[in-house]
């Protein structure tokens, strides 16, 4: 099938890898206006580059012609069009499907996977002539950065927001090379189904919240937030799953869309319940430096500060709303110097806060710590979970240890001579 | 010794046979141009006296009362840093405060605008600190509430510019939340504390003695709040006040001694008397609430009233002519009161301000030669937002039996962005309100057909002198100039009738009096050497 996808977020490169993969001609661009080759349209957006495998899946079908950039005029004649575009985005959505709706001489197929709002599927829908076939589905993206090409294609519920039944039988041989893992297929309403969007992702943070402040609360009261996590977990009601307190959440794609929610429900509600979870969430992220700064009794220029993990999550380069550049900026404004470690973020990282006298990258763990008076830890990455200590402690100037994931074991820590400190811990 | 006892005060006296005869609904018929001759304007700050019962001649003869005061020679001392308050031996130097930086001014051989603008400097980083949420609490969390603690003029200017001023916020600035705290009884601070996160508080001392004991039983109150959260348990009392009180004063080692750091130290002068202060470093948070750019317009606007009232002449000069004018009112016509009419609910706390500026200053019986003066000085001055005052004291001002002189403060502009028409409808109401009031104190009830058959319950009696004091729109620059003016009128009337305006003496023996009945109260002591009302009210407190 011929398949246009506008847009630039990872929803878009990932739909245009899985349906590539499957002999679909794509064709993706970022807007109608300006052809641009896959590079320039990679360089705009950093998703290609922090989505681990993406790139080069990419690259592979662009080198093999399953995948076109900048022919504009052919991609609006696509009887399939995704809309992938970035929440803002709605009016260039309208612009592009206005322009489609007219070159398609009949059955169109729209599919929105862009989180505009809830009702904008249907207004979208406005623009579409139903007498021609042309009809708009709404699908909710379960996506996670780090693995996005599995989630797409090993999901196991797809949720269609889709009101004509041909749309929905389309939608399904599209989606058929995926559905091996698929145990659920759920039709719904567009609106449904991108109220169902918000949702889950408001649960989830929610969670992610109250454990959060559990473990905060368990710190202050001198309760190991581990062995609540142990009973809490083993109880069939509430589960396992999001239930490691941190430093906080970051990332684009889950803020964005709990930002949404939050608007939606002070707007219609007048409920301020996901505004002071996203405030909460950016307090928690200076968590860490908090703790060092209680460490040194408020005193901290000066001091030498490794920091381990700067990528919002492991497996991504993407720094977007990550708690490193919270605690980052805090440490430079307080007059730390700061010697920072990550597998790959460095380079995005680097270009919020440059090279210079006060902060410096190092490409090995290890050599971050060379002097340091503390090691705060960031971001769970693989290497981090069991350094070599007696390294450590060696170079370490002062063996002070905040663990802002709980990755470490604080006991053997502690019986190693470190000074440790964790979320909740 | 009489002050009046001058050519022109006998001419005035003279003047005022006449005058205090006329009506001022009078004066408009003889003259339909007195707006023209008798409405003065400086940049964006209109005053309208044409609603005084005075006229032009009136106004010739107070200008040379003031040349035979030597008012220019007194403004020149005030301006120079003469010792012109004498009985506390210093300078009162509050325009040096607002003085660019590309001048000097050099008091016992130290540049003082130099030190002025180190000072701003400091305030400038403290602030930018602040709002960049870099100032830590203990625990290290950025700090989002401030409160002040002072009173008098560590209090009023700082609570009234932040009222006034509130809208010209910026985005990191509104974020911050700011309370002021003055009342002796803990009052303010009990309720507040309830609400307040211990951790996201700052506290600012304001003192300029930081001896006043309000303040200080104000300070302790919120150390101790601060030392019994459950999340500074572990915390030493120097790292919390280190994180969570930053001192205002002009005494560097009593701050020192209370147990403020050296670095959270903010610095003003002797010569900078406590209500002139809000200029200095005392108002941190008026910085705090519109910005130091903001706080420089405001600056900026009373530097150009300072340099008005410096260099032009007196029959063109607004704070000369406010001056002369409460002159004529006060001590020809026998005027004793005094009402501040802001037609505005930002400056609701002009008044208050008012109250202090005037009242401390020229609130006062001794020359500066030691004589009693047998001339009214300042007169009772009060105020009231003033379409909230209709609804309560201008029975009084239209029909009472005491002559007030009004002033009606208010902007000529306000809610210009588009969005906002029912508000700006309210303001045309409220200045609608500002007008007819005004009219009809001074002109009584002749603005109407046929009053004169009304029954006397129903007529108003008018000849209520007012002046209107219009800004083109309020803004940090225009309420510099509206407050400096008051500042400088205080200064032309303390020369007029030959009295200090910068000591306040009359505030210090309830002070000592209070200490000595304090142990009376805690009944450490029994207290019987004092007179039977006291004691019996203390022995009905103790039972």
């Amino acid at each position: 099938m011929h398949i246009a996808i506008w847009g630039n977020e990872l929803i878009a490169w990932t739909a245009a890898a899985a349906f590539a993969e499957y002999g679909n001609q794509i064709h993706i661009n970022s807007d109608a206006q300006i052809p641009r080759s896959l590079s320039q349209q990679s360089e705009q957006n950093n998703v290609l580059f922090n989505e681990p495998g993406l790139l080069h899946k990419v690259k592979q079908h662009y080198d093999q012609g399953q995948l076109l950039c900048g022919q504009l005029d052919e991609a609006l004649a696509c009887p399939i069009q995704i809309i992938a575009l970035a929440p803002d985005k709605l009016e260039l959505a309208q612009q592009l499907l206005g322009l489609a709706a007219e070159r398609v001489p009949f059955s169109l197929l729209v599919i929105n996977y862009a989180t505009f709002g809830l009702g904008a599927t249907d207004q979208l829908n406005t623009l579409l002539d139903i007498k021609r076939d042309q009809v708009i589905a709404y699908i909710p993206d379960n996506l996670s950065e780090g693995n996005a090409y599995e989630r797409f294609t090993q999901t196991d519920t797809l949720v269609i927001g889709c009101q004509s039944s041909k749309g929905i039988q389309l939608i399904q041989a599209l989606y058929k090379p995926f559905s091996r893992h698929l145990n659920q297929l759920l039709p719904v309403k567009t609106h449904e189904a991108e109220f169902m969007k918000f949702a889950s992702n408001g649960m989830l943070a929610l969670r992610l919240g109250y454990i959060n402040e559990l473990a905060n609360l368990a710190d202050q009261l001198d309760i190991d937030i581990d062995t609540i996590l142990a009973g809490l977990g083993s109880d069939p009601r509430i589960g396992k799953h999001y239930l490691s307190p941190g430093c906080g959440f970051g990332g684009s794609y889950f803020s964005k869309t709990i930002e949404s929610m939050a608007e939606l429900l002070k707007t219609n509600r007048n409920s301020i319940i996901l505004n002071t979870l996203i405030e909460e969430n950016e307090k928690q992220k200076t968590r860490p430096f908090r703790k060092l700064w209680q460490h040194y009794k408020t005193d901290v220029a000066g001091k030498k500060i490794a920091v381990w993990g700067l990528s919002f999550k492991p497996n991504t380069a993407s720094i977007q709303n990550a708690p490193s550049l919270n605690v980052v900026k805090t440490l430079l404004a307080q007059g730390c110097e700061v010697h920072a470690h990550d597998p790959q973020a460095i380079l995005n990282f680097s270009q919020e806060f440059p090279a210079n006298g006060q902060i410096v990258y190092h490409e090995k763990a290890l050599d971050a710590l060379q002097e340091a008076d503390a090691l705060l830890i960031l971001t769970e990455w693989n290497e981090y979970w069991s350094p070599d200590y007696a390294k450590m402690l060696k170079l370490m100037k002062q063996p002070v240890i905040i663990d802002g994931r709980n990755i470490l074991e604080k006991t053997l820590l502690r019986d190693l001579g470190f000074t440790y400190y964790g979320m909740g811990r | 010794m009489n002050v009046f006892a001058t050519d022109a005060s006998a001419r005035l006296y003279e003047h005022a046979k006449f005058m205090g005869q006329r009506h001022i609904a009078q004066l408009f018929q003889e003259d339909p141009n007195r707006f023209q001759k008798l409405s003065f304007e400086l940049d964006e700050l209109l005053v309208d006296f044409a609603k005084q019962r005075l006229s032009t001649e009136t106004l010739q003869h107070l200008c040379q009362l003031a040349e035979e005061k030597a008012l220019k020679r007194w403004i020149k001392r005030l301006f120079n840093g003469e010792k012109i308050n004498t009985s506390e031996n210093r300078p009162a130097l509050h325009t040096a405060l607002r003085t660019p930086i590309d001048q000097s001014l050099l008091l016992d051989g130290t540049d003082v605008i130099q030190q002025v603008h180190e000072n701003l400097d400091r305030m400038s980083r403290l602030v930018e600190c602040i709002h960049s949420e870099q100032w830590l609490g203990c625990t290290g969390t950025p700090i989002n509430t401030l409160v002040n603690i002072g009173v008098g003029g560590s209090d009023l200017g700082p609570f009234m510019a932040c009222k006034a001023l509130g809208e010209f916020s910026s985005p990191a600035s509104e974020k911050l939340e700011i309370h002021f705290v003055s009342s002796m009884d803990g009052s303010h601070l009990s309720s507040l504390l309830s609400k307040l996160d211990p951790t996201r508080t700052l506290f600012v001392i304001s003192s300029k003695s930081f001896t006043t004991i309000d303040t200080l039983a104000n300070a302790e109150t919120a150390r101790e709040w601060l030392k019994r959260a459950e999340v500074h348990a572990e915390m030493d009392e120097s790292l919390i006040i280190k994180r969570h009180f930053i001192g205002v004063s002009a005494s560097p080692q009593r701050m020192v001694d209370w147990g403020i750091p050296e670095s959270n130290h903010l610095y003003f002068w002797e010569w900078t008397g406590g209500r002139y202060s809000m200029w200095s470093t005392i108002g941190l948070p008026i910085a705090l609430r519109i910005g130091m750019e903001g706080f420089r317009d405001m600056l900026a606007g009373a530097h150009v009233m300072d340099c008005h009232f410096r260099d032009t002449p007196f029959t063109e000069n607004l704070p000369v002519l406010l001056a002369l004018v409460g002159i004529w009112n006060i001590n020809f016509l026998n005027i004793t009161a005094h009402a501040i009419l802001p037609y505005d609910g930002r400056l609701s706390h002009l008044p208050s301000y008012l109250e202090q500026l005037e009242m401390e200053s020229n609130g006062k019986s001794t020359t500066r030669h030691n004589d009693q003066v047998n001339y009214h000085t300042c007169p009772i001055l009060w105020g009231e937002i003033g379409t909230n005052a209709q609804h309560a004291f201008y029975q009084l001002l239209h029909q009472g039996t005491v002559p007030v002189m009004c002033d009606f403060i208010t902007s000529a502009k306000r809610y210009e962005a588009p969005g906002h028409e029912e508000l700006k409808h309210q303001h045309q109401l409220n200045l609608s309100n500002c007008l007819a009031q005004s009219q009809i104190l001074a002109l009584g009830d002749t603005v109407i057909k046929d009053a004169d058959q009304a029954p006397a319950y129903k007529r108003y009696r008018g000849n209520q002198p007012c002046t209107t004091l219009l800004m083109q729109r309020l803004s940090p620059y225009t309420f510099g100039m509206l407050i400096a003016l008051y500042e400088h009128k205080v200064f032309v009337q303390s020369v007029i009738w030959d009295i200090n305006p910068f000591d306040q003496w009359g505030v210090e023996l309830g002070k000592t009096i209070a200490t000595g009945l304090l142990p009376a109260l805690t009944q450490e002591q029994a207290c019987e050497a004092l007179d039977s009302s006291t004691l019996g009210l203390i022995r009905h407190i103790n039972r």
